[in-house]
């Protein structure tokens, strides 16, 4: 049965909420810059809670799915992927929202939401961890903090920073603002290349990430929506180039060290009942 | 159908053998068709599964020109092959087991869920639509955030002693590689 859902943009997604402040271990106590609006490590602090918030508010209208089984799944696979960084001691989350739409979200300073139906497109358990690789990547890569320091500094091309996230707005409304904004290309093409050395180190298939966005390349491009998605992301096409070099030099040969293929196909038929 | 997968196998199964080494080898991540020329317009032609054995040919604007163990000749998108390292391939083409392993994973993409407008419960059709990012902003959040909702993101996280056991189970393996560059 063929079923009509409504699809978010899943990169642009996790660029906007991992757009929010991803406060340094141990930070200080201070205040914000007056002049440029930019936090210290204090307001950084300020900024982690509005992130909480913002995921709470998220979760209000979109909750997590009631499926102990797959919720267990994707926390141990994230949490399995961040023992291989260097945050490995901080504090992760992962969830499976229950939603139709495909969405990645990363929200600082560790929770990665994916959505039931974004799973369901993905046939390997290298596939799901290439998409919680990259929202990892772009927490790791401290992107959050310079997207809001862009934010709170410049005009915001989305939505007036006269009516929201400008400067002096609250921290939330900041985050909101990033959400809509996402990442610049170039923070998309260095997450990815972490979410590959990451994929790596966890003993998966970094050919998992390109695997994905060829997937997300199925979709209908002929619809304009996924038209104004395409003219704000690098293409997989781009993506791929920036990573070429790294797949074929350093990570060459490191295939998938998976032995148990089944535990993925199970769990998604879960997913399946519950989506239907 | 069952049988001319069995037969295509057996032909696969033959010609990997008979074969031995190829000069350019690399494999397909996931499973697509074989497009006549390097554009997305081309006709397609054969689906080819997931883990095939190719020869990678010549290479035109991200698409790359493959041939298949049957001797067929065409184009799928460059990220869609991984290329085998030399000393890989070169025991690949060597070892027995590691033909039988290759012929193995051919063999799954065969009779395996590959095509992806195939796939069970994919919405991957064309009444796929996305919404507009200031659409999706004025509608995904709630006025207040749900604590139970919180609540319970922070009782499913699981403990690194659990994910390591999760790893061991899935027989997966660290790898030695920088973090960062």
């Amino acid at each position: 049965m063929i079923r009509a859902i409504a699809v978010l943009c899943p990169i642009v997604l996790a660029a906007g909420l991992s757009a929010c402040v991803l406060p340094p271990p141990g930070s200080p106590a201070g205040g914000s810059d007056p002049q440029t609006g930019v936090d210290s490590p204090a307001q950084a602090m300020t900024s982690a809670a509005a992130s909480r918030e913002l995921v709470g508010r998220l979760l209000a209208r979109t909750p997590l799915l009631e499926d102990a089984a797959a919720q267990a799944y994707v926390n141990r696979l994230g949490r399995w992927l961040t023992l291989n960084t260097e945050q490995a001691d901080s504090d992760w989350r992962f969830g499976i929202l229950d939603s139709d739409e495909l969405m990645v979200l990363a929200a600082p300073p560790g929770t990665v939401l994916v959505s039931r139906e974004l799973l369901l497109l993905l046939e390997t358990e290298d596939e799901v961890a290439a998409v919680l690789a990259q929202g990892i990547g772009h927490l790791l890569a401290g992107h959050p903090q310079a997207a809001l320091d862009s934010a709170a500094s410049g005009p915001l091309p989305i939505v007036p920073a006269t009516t929201i996230g400008g400067i002096g707005a609250s921290p939330v409304e900041r985050l909101r603002a990033v959400w809509e904004r996402g990442f610049t290309p170039a923070q998309v093409f260095a997450a990815d290349a972490l979410a590959a050395r990451l994929l790596v180190r966890a003993g998966y298939d970094a050919y998992a990430l390109p695997a994905y966005w060829s997937m997300l390349e199925e979709l209908d491009a002929d619809d304009p929506r996924v038209a104004a998605l395409l003219a704000v992301l690098p293409s997989a096409e781009q993506r791929i180039e920036k990573l070429q070099a790294l797949l074929q030099g350093e990570l060459a040969g490191y295939g998938s060290t998976l032995s148990n293929q089944l535990r993925w196909p199970n769990i998604r038929q879960g997913l399946l009942q519950a989506a239907r | 159908m069952r049988k001319q997968s069995i037969d295509r196998a057996a032909v696969l199964l033959l010609s990997l053998l008979a074969s031995g080494a190829s000069a350019a080898p690399c494999e397909l991540v996931r499973g697509t068709r074989l497009a006549s020329a390097p554009d997305p317009a081309a006709a397609s032609g054969m689906q080819i599964p997931a883990a095939a054995p190719l020869d990678c040919l010549e290479q035109a604007q991200g698409w790359q020109k493959v041939r298949t163990v049957s001797g067929q000749i065409g184009w799928v998108r460059r990220y869609q092959v991984r290329v085998l390292p030399t000393a890989i391939a070169n025991e690949a083409q060597g070892g027995f087991r590691q033909q039988l392993t290759r012929l193995a994973r051919l063999v799954t993409g065969l009779f395996g869920d590959t095509d992806p407008a195939q796939r069970s419960g994919s919405t991957v059709t064309a009444t796929i639509g996305i919404r507009g990012l200031s659409e999706d902003a004025a509608t995904r959040l709630a006025a207040t955030a749900d604590p139970m909702q919180l609540e319970r993101l922070e009782r499913i996280a699981t403990t690194p002693e659990q994910a390591t056991d999760f790893a061991r189970d899935g027989g997966l393996r660290q790898r030695e590689i920088e973090s960062r560059p």
